[in-house]
């Protein structure tokens, strides 16, 4: 109606064929949990690293923002974008072409107009080789204890609209919205089996709690809920890795994803800035990455402060939304700027840390660590693959590591021989350390005694931002150097 | 006591009355054996405590009767060896320090045969053979599990230490003469106040079967009115395995003799794991030995009462049904009164880990044996089966090892425990949003002293006080700051905030039923 009423009938045209026609040529393959119900693949098997971007207000973009926005997150090696299609901030403002998300005075009825800049986002982001998770509707605001714009009827119907438009494209859903299902569990449930009638179960489902839950404090036992979701909260204490930690455990198994954690630039606490109040910085984003990772995470989601709320866009178009009270404060930034910010760059090495091993076999591994693990600012997380074939110990501050190889009777590691590198989380490259037989005797005298095998590590600089991944590789599995992929 | 009296009592014990009498009058100790039954077993039955099992919501321990229980364990793996004389004057001490089961091992340190006799001559098993338990043997085991049942302890007893016998590369047992001995001490101990401990600070690789079968004899020897549970290597949970056997009533952690000591960690996953069962750190750091079981030499660490508390409070606030403390020289009974018959001599070679030697009655005064019974009353203090641990509940950092700070609070909204273990400051998050952690409209705090099991009033403060953090506010977040009264290693304080309308004594302040 908004197109017509502009007269752009064939500007809609052009949109079709340009657009829909290369986005089913060239999108990514349909994604589903792997059989270990640890992590997520693609229909074939091959293992899928969620790494996604936060731009919780893409459906408020114009389109240009949107194609320079996809076409930065694309080549920074973002694979999935998260937003919100029942805006933040309020239902009744409009996206930058005057259409809000559900027609005025219905009962939730989702608004054709609106999802057409939907449609445009979804389709532009699939050709660019990139998931969209779609937020049915923020939680926080319309669907909590208090009140909900939905009901067990509309909810399911939308779901419904929302799988059947999206069901050939390559997306996945956000039940939820930053808060508690506290009595609400049974509407996103309506939602949840709308979205499952309308897509025939074929797209992934999870719900986006308040911050220091997991959607597995609900949903669990759920059938709907494909993987676990967590806030881990907006501090410089971040203590994702715990929250993980925790849902690694439950059962029935699924993959957990933190989905909201530092988002950096942003005001520590989320409080009003002042000066002296600590801002978010890169350190304390690849921190949470990593930790979040190593502790069981099938991916991460990154934000930063200025994109997520589509912050300050391009001077002369139309004022998005949800722009207010975002701020915090702080000194305003445009979107564009705020996409360069150097975590923001830097998530693809995980990303590329990650795809260069084995990924379906890795299990978190605190007692790999022999010294103590740390807290918080400090952390030292760590990782191993199950059929001993590496392992990634974190450190955020370059702290030393002593890995324990052998506990007694159980191998840490496969082989006779590895191979020790440092990788640095800050530029994706990697040392190597040198070569070391796996059956040398324990240096240590409780190794001697209990037949443990354990060896330190320091890394090349320690203190504040200096964090680094200690790689260790049975050497008989020829890896290429971490964070480089084999050739093929 | 008439011959129907007696027949009664034989099969009360599990024991056919035909084949004790002829027992006895083989050995022509009838009347021994009357005095046996009423200078111990009568006195055991007037007073023997409850059955214990597991509470309702899977998390904790209960008598019969629902009354919870806090089981808090000394370790003495070698009291079957000991001469009755140590025995009496061991559950003696450890009753009174509040303990209330003993950790015991029947095959301790048998050699590698199992032909290192106990106090007395005997063997566990007759001439080597595994598929005969020697009865004689089990009599000092009968004794101390009467003895301890008298003085209201129950006694977990390890049928077999797994690491020296049952393990991947040797196994003395296999399904068969497993099951056959499991049946031999679930009939044996029927009627007792005891629990099993399958395992031994050891892998069930390869094994496992071997273990199950010896779990279900000993269900067809004791009708299944037992507890059992798996005692693992370090840092290792019998959940790696058994979770999902019926038979493992309840989870068993070994969280290594060391400073660092990570319990909490342990206990934690534990506590997530389904289908849902109690879990209890059965071996952690043991007061006075050596940091990671090196052999002591100058500079090398000992692990002080200070370790002991804080892994003993931390690993019980992470979700923990109970602890077992354990001391060197106790655990192993080592250099007994001089006069008493050498135990165990195979087994205490290398037990001591250079450290100076130390008798079994010195050991048993370590400072942390007597703080334990801090812990308890604490628990017992508040309502014991609503408690859940709760990280969150810490604002600022939790910290690890040697300051770690852990919390636990009551479902119900009633109580807040947390340890700090070095004194670091703790802000408290009183309420999250739309969710508060405590209930009523004001709250009392206290500092709580692990050290003296005493406690001192901070005040009363109005729950739904504003927070006084600009995050706080923003959030509706409700947090205060506690600052214990000292700091530094050694100066742990438990911080507890009660909803003030419960009326709860001070905290620690028994009722003891």
């Amino acid at each position: 109606m908004q197109i017509t009423r502009r007269g752009l009938l064939l500007a809609g045209l052009i949109l079709l064929g340009v657009s829909f026609g290369p986005a089913y040529a060239q999108a990514p393959p349909p994604i589903r949990v792997s059989d270990n119900h640890r992590f997520f693949v693609t229909q074939d098997g091959t293992p899928f690293f969620y790494l996604a971007d936060t731009e919780w207000a893409m459906f408020h973009m114009t389109r240009e923002d949107i194609d320079l926005y996809l076409k930065d997150r694309a080549g920074k090696k973002f694979n999935v974008i998260q937003a919100v299609a029942g805006n933040m901030g309020g239902l009744d403002r409009p996206n930058p072409y005057g259409a809000t998300t559900f027609v005025k005075d219905t009962k939730a009825e989702p608004n054709e107009e609106y999802f057409k800049n939907v449609d445009y986002a979804v389709n532009k982001a699939n050709s660019l080789g990139l998931y969209v998770a779609i937020v049915a509707i923020w939680g926080k605001e319309y669907v909590n204890e208090k009140q909900s714009v939905l009901d067990k009827t509309t909810g399911y119907n939308y779901g419904k609209f929302l799988g059947s438009r999206y069901r050939d494209k390559r997306v996945m859903f956000i039940l939820g919205g930053d808060w508690y299902p506290d009595k609400t569990e049974d509407i996103w449930r309506a939602l949840a089996a709308g979205i499952a009638a309308g897509d025939g179960g074929t797209h992934l489902i999870t719900y986006h709690p308040t911050g220091i839950q997991s959607s597995g404090n609900w949903f669990q036992s759920d059938a709907w809920l494909s993987f676990n979701m967590i806030q881990s909260r907006h501090m410089v204490l971040n203590r994702g890795y715990d929250v993980i930690a925790r849902d690694w455990e439950r059962t029935p198994t699924k993959p957990v994803v933190d989905g909201e954690s530092v988002y950096e630039g942003i005001v520590d606490n989320l409080i009003a800035y002042q000066p002296g109040v600590p801002i978010i910085q890169a350190q304390d984003v690849r921190r949470a990455a990593y930790c979040s990772v190593f502790a069981g995470g099938a991916g991460y989601t990154y934000g930063s402060q200025g994109v997520w709320s589509y912050s300050s866009p391009t001077p002369g178009a139309p004022a998005p939304a949800g722009r207010k009270g975002s701020g915090y404060g702080l000194p305003p930034i445009s979107f564009q700027e705020a996409m360069q910010r150097p975590a923001g760059t830097q998530m693809q090495y995980l990303r590329a840390l990650i795809e260069s091993r084995p990924m379906l076999t890795r299990v978190p591994d605190q007692w790999l660590i022999v010294n103590d693990p740390l807290s918080t600012t400090d952390r030292i997380q760590a990782c191993r693959s199950s059929d001993g074939s590496y392992i990634f110990i974190y450190t955020s501050t370059g702290k030393p590591v002593r890995v324990q190889l052998r506990d007694k009777i159980h191998d840490k590691l496969s082989g006779k021989a590895y191979r020790a590198y440092w990788y640095d989380p800050r530029q994706g490259t990697s040392t190597l350390i040198g070569q070391f037989p796996r059956t040398e005797a324990g240096d240590r005298p409780a190794d001697v005694r209990r037949n443990d095998i354990s060896r330190e590590f320091t890394p090349p600089s320690s203190g504040p931002g200096n964090d680094w991944v200690l790689v260790l590789d049975d050497v008989d599995n020829n890896f290429p150097p971490p964070g480089r992929k084999a050739q093929q």
